[in-house]
């Protein structure tokens, strides 16, 4: 996993939680990288899932809900570090029907060995889109959360529907409606 | 100080020593990364340097090796036109010396059944003369070396002549020609002489395939949509003949390819004709349709589009002129002939004296033949065009140098048959051209032009460079 996914989850912690919590996860989890993050880096996907254990065994939160909460706040961060990604969007279903052709194909350029989610469009009208997520690392609350950030960037009420296609949630159909 | 909060203190102390630790921890993998892709980043540019280095030597080789098969494909062209003169040529001198001999037994006296057997060896030579004209006139198309002159010609006075070319072969056959000739006349832009290759071709053709009934000739003309002088035109030469089937119909216009092989042998021909004539439409920016109903007849149609010309002032008539026996004005003409080859030497001289024309002279070569006109005293040259030393052509523009009471009429006579020889010829000064070979009529008409001019410029005169200019 892309270093720049660790080094966002670790401010995330800090600026929600504390600077402590991020000593106390990375203690708990006993990662072998020690936490020691460079966003230009790649590293184990597990350490990512030890983490995330240890902020939900010292927080009291569900995984999964903080996931999709990381997930809102890299979206943020996404626009804010890479803002030609969505240069010329100008709402959050241009943003979403774009990142299978756009974005993923700028994340190349950086990554070439990044390994990426697919998330097809199924059907797009005005008010509502539905999307396909596909990734063998079942992070369908990511999606969700970063779905979220994409609404709210651009002041965008909705309700997104999320439903697994299979029991380990390595497909998840998204259906976004607008209200 | 408590010791809880001493406690607390070293917490916190060994937490920023952590943390310090892991930010430099993560610094320096950070560079190492950066220093590997710098590397890689290095390593690639040099790879694609390379890579574009070795390419443009390839491309280098390539362009080296593409220019020399232009060079050799460009030799191998011009070889094979070469060839193809040189064939033309050496084809015809014989063929020259066959046909000229056949005529001149033809005149002699001979037994009814030696007379036949000449004639059957003139028809074998003029159809073997046909051929190779056809095969010439195929290969000349095919290496995109025909060019098409643009000059005012009358198509009705065109088809008047080609039509009563053919009369006597179709009153022969029991069949009639039709020429729906419209009033007047049409004058066009265009190469009549390979318009008259079409028309011929189509009319031969339709005697050929028909046993009873007519053949029809008619012309159309119509404006051009949007044009100020362009015309529409096609021309149409329908017959009774045999006809064909739809699968025959396919293959007409192939080279060497007639309808069926059974055709070969019943009506002969070689089968270049049609080619040759969809070829000549298809230069013209035209194009030749066919219909055809097995056993009822077939129509061919020629489709062209050409510009209106203004008549020439005075519009000269069409003479065919008739074989005239050898005029009594014409034979005191002091004649020379130039040529190398002794059979086509005797059978010149033997036409020459059926004409009426003694004591001509020979020269051998073209430098001969200058030193002999420099002499003064020759007033009509036949000239062939390919000899040792030098040359008719270097021969005539040397005589055309030379400061005489009067210049020669001088007639290239020659086996070379394409048009550019007989620009060539033309602008080395000679007066007119006859390609070999030459029958006894078309000899006698040239002397009759070389005699007319001589003499309407009521001999000796000054030789003038305008002089040269004649009718070619």
């Amino acid at each position: 996993m892309k270093g720049v996914v660790f080094t966002e989850f670790l401010e995330m912690v800090e600026s929600r939680f504390s600077a402590d919590m991020v000593d106390d996860i990375i203690e708990d989890a006993g990662i072998k990288s020690g936490g020691a993050y460079t966003a230009v880096g790649s590293y184990p996907f597990a350490e990512m899932v030890a983490l995330v254990t240890a902020l939900s065994q010292r927080s009291g939160l569900e995984p999964q809900a903080l996931i999709y909460t990381f997930g809102h706040h890299l979206f943020g961060r996404f626009a804010l570090l890479y803002p030609y990604s969505i240069q010329g969007c100008s709402s959050a279903f241009m943003v979403l029907g774009n990142i299978e052709k756009h974005i993923h194909q700028e994340v190349q350029k950086l990554y070439p060995d990044a390994q990426l989610p697919q998330i097809e469009v199924l059907s797009s009208d005005e008010r509502s889109m539905v999307l396909l997520y596909s990734s063998p690392r079942c992070l369908a609350p990511l999606a969700s959360g970063l779905i979220q950030g994409a609404l709210d960037h651009f002041g965008e009420q909705g309700r997104i529907g999320v439903e697994p296609l299979n029991d380990e949630g390595s497909k998840v159909r998204f259906v976004v409606d607008l209200v | 100080m408590t010791d809880a909060e001493l406690a607390q203190l070293q917490d916190q102390l060994l937490r920023y020593q952590k943390r310090y630790q892991r930010e430099k921890t993560a610094r320096k993998e950070a560079e190492v990364l950066l220093e590997q892709r710098s590397r890689a980043l290095y390593d690639a540019n040099f790879e694609l340097s390379t890579v574009a280095a070795q390419l443009e030597k390839i491309v280098e080789w390539r362009m080296a090796q593409l220019s020399e098969a232009l060079l050799k494909a460009e030799m191998a062209a011009k070889a094979k036109s070469e060839f193809l003169a040189v064939m033309s040529h050496e084809i015809r001198t014989p063929l020259n010396g066959v046909l000229g001999m056949a005529e001149l037994l033809s005149h002699s006296h001979l037994t009814s059944e030696q007379g036949d057997q000449v004639a059957t060896l003139q028809e074998c030579g003029t159809s073997l003369l046909a051929l190779i004209n056809d095969i010439l006139d195929l290969s000349k198309i095919d290496a995109g070396k025909l060019t098409l002159e643009q000059r005012p010609y009358n198509l009705y006075a065109l088809l008047d002549s080609v039509v009563n070319l053919f009369v006597p072969k179709a009153m022969e056959a029991g069949l009639r020609i039709e020429w729906q000739r419209p009033l007047g006349s049409a004058w066009l832009l265009g190469d009549a002489t390979r318009l008259r290759q079409i028309t011929s071709n189509l009319l031969s053709n339709a005697i050929k395939f028909t046993h009873q009934g007519d053949i029809t000739v008619t012309v159309g003309i119509e404006p051009l949509e949007d044009t100020f002088d362009m015309k529409r035109l096609v021309l149409v030469i329908r017959d009774t003949g045999i006809g064909m089937t739809q699968e025959q119909l396919g293959k007409v216009f192939t080279a060497f390819e007639q309808a069926d092989s059974t055709t070969t042998r019943r009506y002969g021909g070689t089968g270049l004709g049609l080619a040759i004539c969809r070829r000549l439409a298809e230069a013209m920016g035209g194009r030749i349709d066919v219909s055809s109903a097995h056993g009822v007849g077939s129509s061919f149609s020629v489709h062209w589009v050409a510009t209106e010309a203004s008549a020439p002032a005075a519009e000269t008539p069409v003479v065919v002129l008739p074989v005239e026996p050898p005029s009594s004005s014409v034979a005191p003409l002091s004649v020379m002939v130039a040529e190398d080859n002794t059979v086509n030497q005797k059978l010149i001289i033997k036409l020459l004296e059926k004409l009426g024309f003694r004591d001509v002279m020979l020269a051998g070569n073209g430098r001969q033949a200058l030193e002999r006109v420099s002499q003064g005293g020759v007033e009509l040259i036949l000239m062939d065009m390919q000899m040792p030393e030098m040359d008719g052509l270097d021969a005539t523009r040397a005589i055309r140098q030379l400061d005489l009471d009067y210049q020669p009429h001088i007639i290239a006579l020659t086996a070379n048959a394409f048009d550019e020889d007989r620009e060539r010829c033309q602008q080395a000064g000679m007066n007119d051209f006859l390609s070999k070979p030459v029958s006894l009529e078309r000899l006698s008409m040239a002397m009759q032009r070389g005699s007319d001019r001589l003499s309407s410029q009521s001999l000796p005169t000054p030789a003038g460079a305008a002089d040269t200019q004649a009718s070619v």
